[in-house]
């Protein structure tokens, strides 16, 4: 019997728990229903037809509670609820909160498999981001740094040498001429380099507890500190209107006015003084001079392209070189006016600059603005003055790190999904009982954007414990407080929200529309496994294609390490000449430090291999100017070749038996071939700007690499300069014996050059310093593969899990027919082997090709070889086996009585 | 049977203007749409309640209940002032359309007929 007000009771019931249908609604709505009931029972129907009408007439339950929706908020607004459906919803939200916390603490493995894998990619994404901000904002802190730009010059001259069209300094004439003539410049700056200088202050006598390194200081009152100071600078006054550099004591516009002002930086004016107030005060520099400090500033910030310890005010320099058009010495910076733009100054300079005459070399210069913010990263000329980043590592970085991060949220998404798969009954179970879809839908969501912001959190934390690390991988030296940046706060906070929003998405979306009766089965995310499957090999694509970068980086290190240069940097200790004095003396200096047993040879030079070679200008006998090559320069002495081990392929080296050596000429074979001699031994080459008059070639020295592997050799010539250029003694040591020839050298010194302090610098270390770009990416990259493998791993192994759980049933069957463990785990493994399989197709060829073009950048590299990649493959994909494993071998153990029996 | 949009846009005029007569409730206001019409106009009770809450919402109407005989008591509606003001421009708007309709149907006076084969 058709009982009418049970249907209606059940009705109501069915529309009760709609937030936007109030109590009274519902009372309207039923008064309808029944009105009508009886309007049409009236007519003839039955109860229940006229029921099943009325109820249909009414509509569905979403449309009809959408519609109620909408007029939902005028009503609350009307009734003056407002603050208690605010306080309703919040509460909703906590609850909401409440039971995404339970249900991750119930499934704590895949919480915890969830959490570790997003907040480690979290922790790389946030090292890197810290990196890349960082780098990319050099010099940004000055105010004007919009305004000031770097005048460099390219120039054709051939002793500039092969690609390297332009240098960073240019002649100091240049900045005054520049400002005057142009309206458009309205200050300049120049600095030039203040040659390695002793120093101390006034009240300390000389030879008080000298120290050997920088910062060593001895307890004593005045500091009784000397040492060699090279990071000063001499400076136009200006310095301070243009830079924004932290003046701590003294008048920023005038200290840097008057000759022999010295602003020291805060690390300086405690070393020497112990405090900062000593403007005032004086510092002796070589025992000869005096300066008085100005002013003491804060230390250089780290941000900085061009660093220094102190600076020197320019009227100091030599007046006379200060107008010299020829030497270029100088790096001169200008502060453009606000309406000016750099195009338009450019294409004044070469009439400005042309004004004045050249001297009888004509040398074609072209001067060339560079902003200041781009120097950092972009800037590659000669004698650049300073550190340098690289725009092309940033990108790499950049990459990497989305990657990890990649990999991490797929990761995320991936357990996501199987969680909520295992979960499914408890979804059935849910949808039966009435909650519909928006509530599971947002229920989902909530879970996963909880833990992903718990994964951002912990992922602040891990960074911050890897932080030493990092500084020391990355020669940086960032503090936490690096991470408390808004820039970064928000966007953790931003990208936790996204990350948890769309991993958390597809398992919510999908999950919760499917229908309820289905759900008690198994396997039914058939459509969901090729997603998942895409997933992984996505990961493992991004983890192979790293591990095969990283062991071609390491293959590069290790070969351009121990590949023969051409001549030998073991072994060899170099003692700078600093003084004027020392320098004169060089060859007492000589033969006193040559005097030990264990010492194999010693010589004298100008400059250093590994980047110290200068440019000199020089003349070909019968090659004309155009067709004259770039060409570098070592200034030696006769012992040079030999104490570094150089060979001579034609003709002889420089012998003391022919005095025409000293102005005579060696050439490398790549010279030698370049400039076109018929045969060079026996022509002429001479130098006039030095006055040097034509000499002879007398031998060809074999091809070294006297720069970094990175640079083709190029052609190089040495010659046997006036004695005063020379400037460091190389001693070559017998293997195992630097200790006591160390101790030698120390004892000869303080002999015959009492008044300075002993230093010395280790050759092969020196050049070592050439690839510590490139061993700190290496460094950088393999501990990023590292993570990416683990996180890859991570979630293999919780895929791994859950596909065994999901198959239960079936292993079980399969045990009870007798198949053994082995064959188990090969189905199970199976599947996910044949994945990182396709990974590995992809990721090897894009790594090959992506470290071609690293590799470009050498001029000497390594044959890229299938092994590395092999053995990469095999490494990912072993890593991948024992993962499932693992988990494979724990369901085939599990008893079949049990697996089968549960239901 | 007039197009949706037609349904939609008469709801308001109608329900005002019934409303205009008298106090009355949701069942009551959809009989009398359907005897104005000679059923022509048929609401659903979908759209005609949650109207009658806007416009209680937009102060145009009140609402008190009454017991009624048998079962749960219902909500009568009425006009306020607002609601009479607003029922006025809905009357100026609609007959605004409908004369200048009427000027293209029925030009120069004649009145509207049927083209006939």
């Amino acid at each position: 019997m058709f009982d009418l007000d049970k249907a209606i009771a059940a009705w109501r019931r069915s529309l009760q728990h709609r937030r936007a249908l109030l109590d009274e609604d519902l009372d309207e709505l039923e008064r309808h229903l029944r009105d009508h009931v009886a309007a049409l029972a009236s007519t003839g129907r039955s109860q229940s037809e006229a029921f099943e009408q009325a109820l249909q007439e009414i509509g569905g339950h979403s449309a009809v509670e959408s519609e109620y929706r909408k007029v939902y908020w005028g009503k609350i607004r009307r009734r003056g609820q407002i603050a208690e459906e605010i306080r309703w919803r919040l509460g909703m939200a906590a609850h909401f909160l409440k039971i995404a916390g339970r249900t991750l603490w119930r499934y704590k493995g895949y919480t915890a498999l969830n959490l570790t894998g997003l907040s480690v990619g979290i922790a790389c994404c946030l090292l890197i981001a810290v990196y890349v901000i960082h780098e990319a904002g050099y010099d940004r802190y000055h105010e004007k740094a919009n305004r000031i730009y770097r005048v460099v010059m390219h120039g054709q001259e051939a002793s500039y040498g092969g690609e390297f069209g332009g240098i960073a300094e240019v002649p100091a004439p240049w900045g005054p001429a520049l400002t005057e003539r142009i309206a458009a410049v309205e200050k300049m700056v120049r600095f030039r380099f203040v040659p390695d200088v002793l120093m101390r202050s006034a009240g300390a006598e000389a030879g008080d507890a000298d120290a050997e390194r920088p910062g060593d200081r001895a307890a004593q009152n005045p500091p009784g500190v000397r040492a060699y100071e090279d990071g000063g600078l001499y400076v136009d006054e200006h310095v301070f209107d243009v830079f924004s550099f932290d003046v701590l004591r003294g008048d920023p516009q005038t200290a840097l006015r008057r000759p022999g002002s010295v602003v020291l930086t805060k690390t300086l004016a405690e070393r020497y003084f112990g405090g900062i107030d000593v403007v005032g005060q004086q510092v002796v520099v070589d025992e000869r001079e005096a300066w008085t400090v100005t002013g003491v500033m804060e230390d250089v910030p780290g941000q900085s392209s061009l660093t220094f310890d102190f600076l020197v005010s320019m009227s100091s320099f030599d007046a006379e070189r200060l107008e010299d058009w020829y030497f270029n010495q100088f790096y001169t910076y200008v502060l453009l006016r606000h309406d000016a733009s750099p195009e338009d100054v450019a294409k004044t300079f070469e009439a400005s600059l042309d004004i004045y005459d050249h001297r009888e070399i004509e040398r074609l210069r072209t001067p060339h603005l560079q902003p200041l913010t781009s120097i950092y990263l972009r800037s590659d000329l000669f004698r650049e003055g300073g550190p340098r980043g690289s725009a092309a590592r940033l990108r790499v970085f950049g990459i990497v790190a989305l990657f990890i991060l990649g990999v991490a949220c797929i990761n995320f998404t991936n357990l996501a999904t199987a969680r909520s798969a295992r979960r499914a009954k408890e979804i059935g179970i849910r949808k039966v009982s009435g909650a519909h879809r928006g509530m599971l839908i947002l229920q989902f969501l909530g879970e996963s954007s909880l833990l992903s912001l718990f994964a951002a959190v912990l992922g602040i934390g891990l960074a911050a414990l890897a932080l030493p690390l990092f500084n020391r991988a990355a020669a940086k030296s960032f503090t936490v407080g690096v991470f408390t940046s808004t820039d970064i706060l928000v966007g953790l906070v931003v990208g936790g929200v996204i990350v948890g929003l769309l991993a958390g998405s597809y398992p919510a979306f999908v999950l919760s529309g499917f229908r309820p009766v289905r759900v008690f089965k198994d396997r039914f995310l058939a459509g969901g496994a090729a997603f998942r499957r895409v997933l992984i090999v996505f990961q493992f694509a991004v983890a192979g294609f790293l591990i095969a970068a990283t062991g071609i980086v390491y293959q590069q290190m290790r070969y351009v390490e121990s590949k023969d240069l051409g001549f030998s940097t073991d072994q060899i200790i170099v003692v700078p000449l600093r003084s004027d004095e020392n320098r004169r003396d060089y060859e007492r200096i000589k033969q006193r430090l040559g005097g030990h047993p264990d010492i194999l040879n010693v010589t004298a030079s100008g400059n250093l291999l590994g980047g110290g070679d200068w440019g000199i200008p020089f003349v070909l006998e019968g090659i004309p100017k155009d067709d004259v090559p770039s060409m570098r320069a070592m200034v030696v002495d006769h012992d040079f070749i030999d104490t570094y081990d150089l060979y001579i392929a034609r003709g002889r080296g420089f012998s003391r038996d022919f005095s025409s050596d000293t102005t005579a000429y060696l050439l490398n074979e790549t010279a030698a071939a370049r400039i076109g001699w018929d045969d060079p031994l026996g022509k002429n080459i001479s130098m006039p700007p030095i006055g040097r008059s034509e000499g002879q070639v007398i031998g060809i020295v074999e091809d070294f690499h006297f720069r970094s592997l990175h640079d083709r050799i190029e052609p190089i010539m040495f010659f046997i300069p006036q004695p005063d250029w020379f400037a460091f003694i190389s001693v070559e040591a017998r293997a195992g014996s630097i200790p006591q020839v160390l101790d030698f050298l120390e004892t000869e010194w303080r002999e015959v050059a009492p008044q300075d302090p002993f230093t010395y610098t280790f050759m092969d270390e020196q050049f070592a310093q050439l690839y510590e770009a490139d061993r700190r990416t290496g460094t950088l990259l393999a501990g990023f593969t590292g993570l990416a493998v683990v996180i890859a791993c991570l979630g293999l192994f919780g895929l791994a899990a859950f596909t065994a759980e999901q198959r239960r049933k079936e292993i079980g069957i399969r045990k009870v027919l007798g198949a053994s463990a082995a064959r188990i785990v090969a189905m199970l493994s199976k599947d996910f082997v044949q994945l990182v399989l396709v990974a590995l197709i992809i990721a090897m060829p894009l790594a090959y090709l992506a470290m071609r073009r690293w590799l470009e950048d050498f001029a000497y590299r390594i044959e890229v070889g299938v092994d590395v990649f092999a053995v990469g493959a095999l490494i990912a994909l072993g890593v991948a086996l024992v993962t499932v494993s693992y988990q494979a071998l724990r369901a085939a153990h599990l008893n079949p009585a049990i697996t089968l029996r549960q239901e | 049977m007039p197009s949706k949009a037609l349904v939609a846009a008469s709801l308001k005029p109608f329900v005002l203007s019934i409303l205009a007569e008298g106090e009355s409730y949701g069942y009551e206001i959809i009989q009398r749409v359907a005897t104005l019409t000679d059923g022509q106009l048929e609401w659903t009770t979908g759209s005609l309640y949650p109207l009658l809450h806007s416009l209680e919402n937009e102060g145009l109407l009140t609402a008190t209940w009454r017991d009624a005989e048998a079962g749960p008591r219902r909500k009568y509606y009425r006009l306020t002032t607002k609601g009479v003001k607003a029922l006025d421009a809905e009357k100026r708007a609609w007959m605004n359309v409908h004369r200048a309709l009427l000027k293209l149907w029925e030009p120069s006076g004649t009145s509207f007929r049927p083209r006939h084969a």
